[in-house]
């Protein structure tokens, strides 16, 4: 692990300094990357509290064995101090921010070992997620294509559910459906076009 | 999408972790496109999951909080025969200056008739470890990012570190863990620093070795000035290094800002 990332140091860089948003930004209002970036060092807590279980849920999802999870979701904790002066609220929610940082960090610790979650791996479905009513910004993005999978493709579905969620390679989905590469690849290019097409309608930010 | 076929290709395998040690390299994780490609996936991902949050262990998130204000203990760092660390000048000068004053006081008390039966020793030089603490400390611009393995065999499973850079000092420190020991007289580490003001090659940031101490500090002093510091890499290469490296074993990458 790299040392400790200096929240007051956070605050002096010009990426802080230089964001218009976060300088006209009243600090109750401030998302909690935000803060971190700031260098409040309650907003830490807050951080863990809020985005805990979803960054949890997603190294459950990639490693079987507790104690590899842990490993990787401190990793993608102190990637978020490191990352949250990038955070910008104009582009995209909090959440999936987080989620961006904790997949991309999770996939590259897990494909490292070259080896996929098998059915029996995955955990139960959990519970609830108790942050879902304190966060209106959650299912922002993420309940808008919830509302519109019924518009996908049945391919485009799954590709993406065990390419993106599941962490399958290419390869492997090509196998596990008996479809060629090529092809995989089209349906998934296919659904995240389509994905993005949604999310980039207006009233979706 | 506007986006070439390559780039998508890439972009894909880069979303599934499925890149080599190349495209690694050659993915640009700033590029507006991809970031919302990946975003795009992210949000898909909250969209078919998120009835099934677990919430994190409280040992991990205590784990986690002290790790937000703790700095991580640091082993050791081993010496590194092949490269002799250039203290700043700040530090030259707080040792010089200490060094006078402990002659000087011990000059008047001599003097004066009286020796001190404890003299005030002079401080050891800092470590290299400490330079880099040091900069990380004084240069509230300092950039600091992650290097990780690659396929190499040198890489291994383990080999991790990181980046401490400071633009404005062109000086920084890298700490490697895990990196195989190499035999000087066979093959040497070498530094690149990817500058996005230069077309052709990356700048040589120096030829470097690592012992079985399993962890090395290793001062960065690029040869050339770096105007964007966008990509680090470690390469294996001969003896004393190459002026253009093939790039044909990537050992380490690191992103700036990544």
């Amino acid at each position: 692990m790299t040392g400790m990332i200096s929240l007051p140091a956070l605050a002096r860089s010009a990426r802080v300094r230089n964001n218009p948003v976060m300088q006209s930004t009243p600090t109750a209002e401030l998302t909690v990357l935000e803060r971190i970036a700031r260098g409040d060092s309650a907003a830490v807590n807050a951080c863990i509290e809020q985005y805990g279980g979803l960054v949890w849920s997603i190294a459950r999802r990639y490693f079987k064995r507790p104690a590899d999870a842990e490993d990787a979701v401190q990793e993608v904790f102190l990637e978020l101090w490191k990352s949250a002066a990038r955070y910008d609220r104009t582009k995209r929610s909090e959440t999936v921010f987080v989620a961006m940082i904790a997949k991309r960090r999770i996939i590259d610790r897990f494909r490292a070992e070259t080896r996929h979650p098998t059915a029996e791996e995955l955990p139960a479905a959990g519970v609830e997620n108790p942050h879902a009513d304190a966060n209106p910004e959650l299912c922002t993005e993420a309940g808008y294509i919830r509302d519109r999978l019924g518009d996908l493709r049945d391919e485009e579905r799954e590709t993406l559910d065990l390419g993106v969620v599941y962490g399958y390679s290419h390869a492997e989905i090509a196998e596990k459906l008996d479809m060629p590469l090529g092809t995989v690849k089209s349906h998934m290019r296919r659904g995240l076009t389509r994905l993005k097409g949604w999310l980039n309608e207006p009233g979706t930010k | 999408m506007a986006q070439s076929d390559d780039n998508m290709d890439l972009w894909l395998r880069a979303l599934s972790g499925e890149l080599t040690a190349e495209e690694r390299l050659r993915l640009d994780r700033d590029d507006p496109e991809f970031a919302e490609l990946e975003a795009v996936a992210a949000a898909y991902d909250l969209a078919r999951s998120e009835q099934s949050v677990e919430p994190m262990p409280e040992h991990l998130a205590e784990r986690i909080r002290a790790e937000a204000v703790l700095p991580a203990a640091e082993p050791a760092p081993a010496t590194v025969a092949q490269i002799s660390p250039q203290p700043s000048a700040q530090a030259r000068s707080q040792s010089a200056g200490l060094a006078w004053f402990a002659a000087a006081a011990c000059l008047i008390a001599a003097i004066a008739g009286w020796w001190p039966q404890a003299p005030e020793p002079v401080p050891a030089e800092p470590t290299v470890a400490e330079l880099r603490d040091q900069l990380a400390a004084e240069d509230p611009e300092v950039v600091q990012f992650a290097l990780a393995g690659t396929e190499d065999p040198a890489a291994g499973d383990e080999a991790q570190g990181s980046v401490v850079w400071s633009q404005a000092d062109q000086r920084g420190y890298m700490t490697i863990r895990n990196l195989a020991p190499n035999d000087p007289s066979q093959s040497q580490y070498q530094l690149w620093i990817f500058d996005g003001t230069r077309e052709k090659h990356p700048v040589d940031g120096g030829v470097f070795d690592v012992n079985e101490a399993g962890e090395v500090v290793i001062p960065i002093d690029p040869k050339l000035p770096v105007g964007q510091p966008t990509l680090f890499a470690i390469t294996v290469e001969r003896p004393g290094g190459v002026v253009v490296s093939d790039q044909g074993r990537i050992a380490m990458v690191g992103k700036v800002g990544a």
